[in-house]
């Protein structure tokens, strides 16, 4: 796991708490070579997170928790490295937005 | 200038003892058994998946499909006909069924799909959507 991953995971779902899970996500994600406690605060602040409510889930030990949690299901997936994709169950076999699509499509007109 | 002679016997000796200190020690099976299941069709062969996840299971009118992992039979492909032999692919995805009396081989596709469970995780996008895409991230 890279140095930074589980706090950022940690921050996304103190972030969902309040609804803004996607907008913070998406910021992190734009961000990710620069992710440390300080730049994570500017993200939320940046979001329009209350800080007070999201520096309480940031420091909640549940939140580490459910990473693990997290983290023991992606193995019982055979997840070996992240992003891993999973569409209706099933792992792309083509990694890239066309494999997606495809992928889609054909469980759509299932 | 110095020589270097190449003496086959000093070759030949320090090979046998390389090879004598090499050789795997002698090893005992110890065994237990796990599980005994009585299976739905008479059972005539069987593979295992290279990862070791699942065991297909040849019976007279179906495949018999083991989650290992679950220790038990997940599911069932039927078998319109009488084959005696089962092979799988070293991906894991197609199986192979002959049988000798009809001249015939048979390939099944088969494909693992996970029942991932969403639980508190967030989520993008309407519930009760068609498609679940499921994404593991770590942000860097």
């Amino acid at each position: 796991m890279h140095p930074f991953a589980e706090k950022a995971s940690i921050a996304a779902l103190a972030a969902a708490e309040q609804d803004k899970y996607e907008e913070f996500s998406s910021a992190l994600l734009k961000d990710f070579k620069n992710l440390n406690d300080q730049t994570i605060k500017k993200h939320a602040e940046a979001v329009g997170l209350n800080m007070e409510k999201f520096n309480a889930a940031y420091s909640n030990p549940a939140r580490k928790k459910q990473i693990q949690e997290d983290l023991k299901l992606g193995s019982s997936v055979k997840v070996r490295g992240v992003p891993a994709i999973f569409i209706n169950g099933r792992m792309p076999k083509q990694r890239s937005l066309a494999g997606f699509s495809q992928m889609v499509e054909e469980e759509l007109k299932k | 200038m110095k020589k270097h002679v190449f003496h086959p016997a000093v070759f030949f000796c320090a090979l046998a003892i390389v090879l004598s200190l090499t050789t795997a020690p002698f090893a005992k099976v110890e065994w237990e058994i796990l599980k005994d299941i009585t299976l739905t069709d008479d059972p005539r062969d069987i593979v295992i998946a290279s990862d070791g996840s699942t065991a297909y299971i040849l019976c007279s009118k179906s495949v018999q499909i083991y989650s290992t992992r679950e220790k038990k039979v997940t599911g069932s492909i039927p078998l319109t006909d009488d084959f005696s032999q089962i092979a799988i692919a070293p991906n894991g995805e197609q199986l192979f069924l002959t049988k000798t009396a009809g001249k015939q081989l048979s390939v099944i596709k088969v494909s693992q799909v996970y029942d991932i469970p969403i639980g508190t995780s967030p989520v993008i996008g309407k519930a009760g959507a068609p498609v679940t895409i499921y994404a593991f991230l770590d942000y860097q």
